[in-house]
């Protein structure tokens, strides 16, 4: 039959979390101002406190306390300055990831001391050899958008750790890398070890291919060398990804708005700061924000409020325009087992569902303590099956195959429809996740468990996966620097 | 500091999924009213045949095929009640069903059981059910029982009823319960009005609902129409679950499966409404894809939710109770 083309109807694009109100968004947004007018910052830099007062803010100063008023028009031209799409630069072009809002990628949880070992599955400290592990599975699952330093190099001079942690990561991925800095200067150091990655200084500075993790500390306060990593990523031209961990009922309000409330306020205080230094710097509205569970004293990132704290934030982040990274997925089990799987797939696709751009959590347990290869290999899986259910049920012509309904008829079969043929590839596809019988399963597994079945995957990649190339002599270099800084802090310790 | 009150802003009660949009849902519509009056739908009962016909659809009765008018499908969607109230054997088992309001139950039917005391894995039983439904009457969050396993150690033609028994005596839940055909029907509900206290009494309060399944594509058995027509007879609820495979017995697109499954719950629910104008229906959906590389039913993969959260909008767009697979 002929089905002309209809004239435009409202179609949809997707699955996508309704949430609050653009009401209720303005009354967060005004709780914000408020906040930060009335109440203001804790800044523990004198330099930072010059640079708000130079923009506009009233400085507070006593004793051993700097508070920072900040002025509505202020909070708005800079909330307005930071860029609303940018690209997340890869050493390997083919990764570079695109900024906007609703566009929906996925990294792992960043900064666990802990990993299971995936050869003896023992729990033990991680160290650098674990942190390149690590991203080198980041980097073969494709799921897996930019990669986040998941485990600290806990076997180095302290001091030198996030330099190690770049140093590992460089050398195991491809893909662009979010990672703390332990100094400002550490920071120039870790600039230097990068762009020798890419082939010198100016390659780096037009692409470059880390990120700058801040975290304020809540309440409302940014530390000293917050304050100092966020200028010197400004005057060194790298992003910034702010990311509070406001633990409601702890550090922040117990009812989650009021949470809402301070952990905006510590962001845009800090995208303030960084467009104060260099207008226009790339800055990345993150969390990974929870309750602190009252009965255990934990922060429960494993909870349903981790969950919608973070798609919450999402919207908010989506509400200013800026690109944003938030939790979702994180479990509170000490194994990768049904728990730590429940978890993963409830947060993990709230925060999808709110369009969040970066949704970190996999990989990880125990609050956020300690990672796990297997948790790895198979939130990857269930990623990519939450990334077809964000596709939606698509309602046109060709989906609702009325022509194909008319040939079959009441009592056929689609089975060997030619449109079925055609078709079929659009299909889910388990590759980790198991879809047989369970003769078939007994079968291709020989009974073993999914998590058996991903530790092996993942020591076969750790193994196996080749990692986007460093350029020539490259490796020498960074070696170079790496020692250079060592020798440097050992200079000031002796000093 | 005063806040005074806010004039009234708009706010959002909770979460909830952005999916297909009005227009999107009335394509899906058409597409359903287009297929019911020119493909029609394969009938098997006689006495469907004759309850269709004198409501103005089309009826051949060779090949049981029915081709129902536009307007006799408004019209029962019209009639049927938006909201059904599970009611339990006490009050307090009762839950609304209607619009948005959430709750859940449990899979129904296994038939196959993993022993707890053993590990082994064995047909079920019917002192299995015993100890199911007693487990979903202590849980909370499940509010409703779905009959969850087969009395496989009874005789094949009176397994329902003793399904229905091992249930009854040990939950207190509305049930969900599929009486395979109409023989069994009467005597689940003989078992229902001794546990009522009369006929009188369970249509005032009808604890279980019978369960059917059309057969895809677009097919009403025999049994399929028997229960549907004594459920609407005896004052009961129909929960008619829809179980189009997506890529087996319907398209693999979701939306042409959602037409399919459509067209076959739909003219159940005429079928059930000719039978007894406002008798509760609740529009059902166990469908998931079959997936074409294991030729497996997958109900675990992400389609499985996807349809379901789409059903859900589709009865929310026919203002009636709907009941769909997740989990």
């Amino acid at each position: 039959m002929k089905r002309r083309f209809r004239s435009g109807i409202s179609a949809s694009s997707g699955l996508g979390l309704s949430s609050f109100s653009r009401d209720e968004l303005d009354s967060i947004h005004y709780a914000t101002l408020q906040i930060l007018q009335e109440i203001g910052i804790k800044v523990m830099s004198q330099e930072a406190c010059e640079i708000f007062h130079g923009g506009g803010a009233t400085v507070e100063q006593s004793a051993d306390l700097n508070i920072v008023k900040i002025p509505s028009y202020l909070v708005e031209e800079c909330a307005d300055s930071a860029p609303h799409t940018f690209v997340y630069n890869a050493r390997n072009p083919a990764e570079d990831f695109m900024v906007e809002p609703n566009r929906v990628g996925f990294t792992t949880f960043g900064g666990c001391i802990n990993v299971i070992d995936p050869y003896t599955r023992k729990l033990r400290r991680s160290n650098k050899k674990d942190c390149g592990d690590l991203v080198r599975v980041g980097d073969y699952l494709s799921e897996i958008s930019v990669a986040e330093r998941m485990v600290t190099s806990t076997d180095v001079m302290e001091g030198t750790e996030s330099l190690h942690n770049l140093d590992a990561m460089l050398r195991n991925t491809g893909k662009h890398i979010f990672l703390g800095a332990d100094s400002a200067r550490c920071l120039q150091v870790m600039a230097e070890l990068a762009s020798a990655s890419v082939g010198g200084w100016e390659t780096f500075q037009k692409k470059p291919v880390f990120t700058v993790n801040v975290c304020p500390t809540s309440p409302l306060t940014l530390g000293l060398n917050t304050c100092e990593v966020i200028m010197e990523s400004a005057r060194l031209g790298l992003g910034i990804l702010i990311i509070p961990m406001a633990l409601s009922g702890g550090t922040s309000s117990a009812s989650l708005a009021g949470t809402l409330v301070t952990h905006n306020a510590e962001v845009l205080a800090s995208i303030i700061l960084a467009q104060l230094v260099k207008k226009g710097l790339p800055c990345t509205y993150g969390s990974t924000s929870t309750i602190l569970d009252l009965r255990f004293g934990t922060s429960a990132i494993g909870s349903p409020e981790y969950g919608m704290i973070n798609a919450s934030l999402a919207k908010i982040a989506q509400y200013y325009r800026l690109p944003c990274w938030v939790g979702g997925g994180a479990s509170d089990s000490k194994e990768p087992d049904i728990q730590s799987g429940y978890e993963f797939t409830l947060s993990a696709t709230l925060s999808a569902l709110a369009g969040a751009n970066i949704i970190f959590g996999s990989g990880v347990l125990e609050q956020g303590l300690t990672m796990d290869f297997a948790k790895l290999v198979m939130d990857a899986e269930m990623i990519r099956m939450i990334q077809i259910a964000l596709g939606g049920v698509v309602v046109n012509d060709e989906s609702l195959a009325m022509d194909v309904i008319h040939d079959v008829g009441p009592g056929g079969t689609y089975i060997t429809h030619e449109h079925n043929l055609r078709t079929m590839r659009s299909q889910s596809r388990a590759m980790l996740f198991d879809r047989h019988s369970r003769n078939d399963w007994m079968e291709a597994t020989q009974g073993r468990s999914v998590r058996e079945r991903a530790y092996e995957k993942a020591v076969e990649i750790i193994e196996t996966h080749e990692p986007y190339p460093l350029p020539e002599n490259a490796s020498e270099t960074m070696e170079e620097i790496v020692g250079a800084y060592e020798m440097e802090l050992n200079k000031k310790k002796k000093a | 500091m005063k806040r005074r009150l806010k004039a009234g802003i708009k706010r959002n009660s909770g979460f909830s999924l952005n999916l297909m949009t009005d227009d999107e849902i009335h394509e899906i519509h058409l597409a359903t009213l287009e297929i019911l009056n020119t493909v029609g739908v394969f009938v098997e009962n006689e006495k469907a045949l004759e309850v269709y016909h004198g409501a103005g659809c089309e009826v051949d009765a060779k090949s049981h095929t029915v081709k129902i008018p536009h307007y006799v499908v408004e019209d029962a969607i019209h009639t049927a009640p938006s909201t059904v109230i599970a009611y339990g054997r006490i009050p307090e088992s009762d839950v609304a069903l209607e619009d948005n309001r959430v709750t859940f139950t449990n899979f129904g039917e296994g038939i196959m059981f993993v022993d707890p005391d053993t590990g082994e894995h064995r047909d079920t039983t019917k002192a299995d059910i015993e100890k199911a439904s007693r487990l979903i009457d202590y849980l909370e969050n499940v509010e409703t029982y779905e009959r969850a396993m087969c009395s496989h150690d009874k005789a094949p033609e009176v397994q329902a009823i003793h399904n229905a028994e091992a249930s009854l005596t040990n939950t207190t839940k509305h049930h969900w319960l599929g009486p395979v055909n109409g023989f069994q029907l009467e005597k689940i509900v003989d078992i229902c009005v001794a546990i009522a206290g009369s006929r009188e009494k369970l249509r005032q309060r009808p604890f279980l609902s019978f369960t059917t399944c059309p057969i895809s594509p677009l097919k009403l058995t025999d049994h399929h129409c028997e229960i549907i027509m004594g459920a609407a007879r005896h004052g009961l609820g129909v929960n008619v679950i829809g179980m189009a495979m997506s890529g087996g017995s319907g398209p693999v697109h979701l939306a042409g499966t959602l037409v399919v499954q459509n067209c076959e719950v739909l003219s159940s629910l005429v079928l059930n409404q000719l039978s007894r104008k406002g008798s509760s229906f609740v529009y059902g959906s166990s469908t998931c894809p079959l997936d074409l590389r294991r030729a497996t039913a997958t109900v675990g993969s992400p389609e499985t939710g996807m349809i379901s959260a789409a059903v859900a909008r589709l009865a929310r767009y026919y203002s009636l109770p709907c009941f769909v697979a997740g989990g």
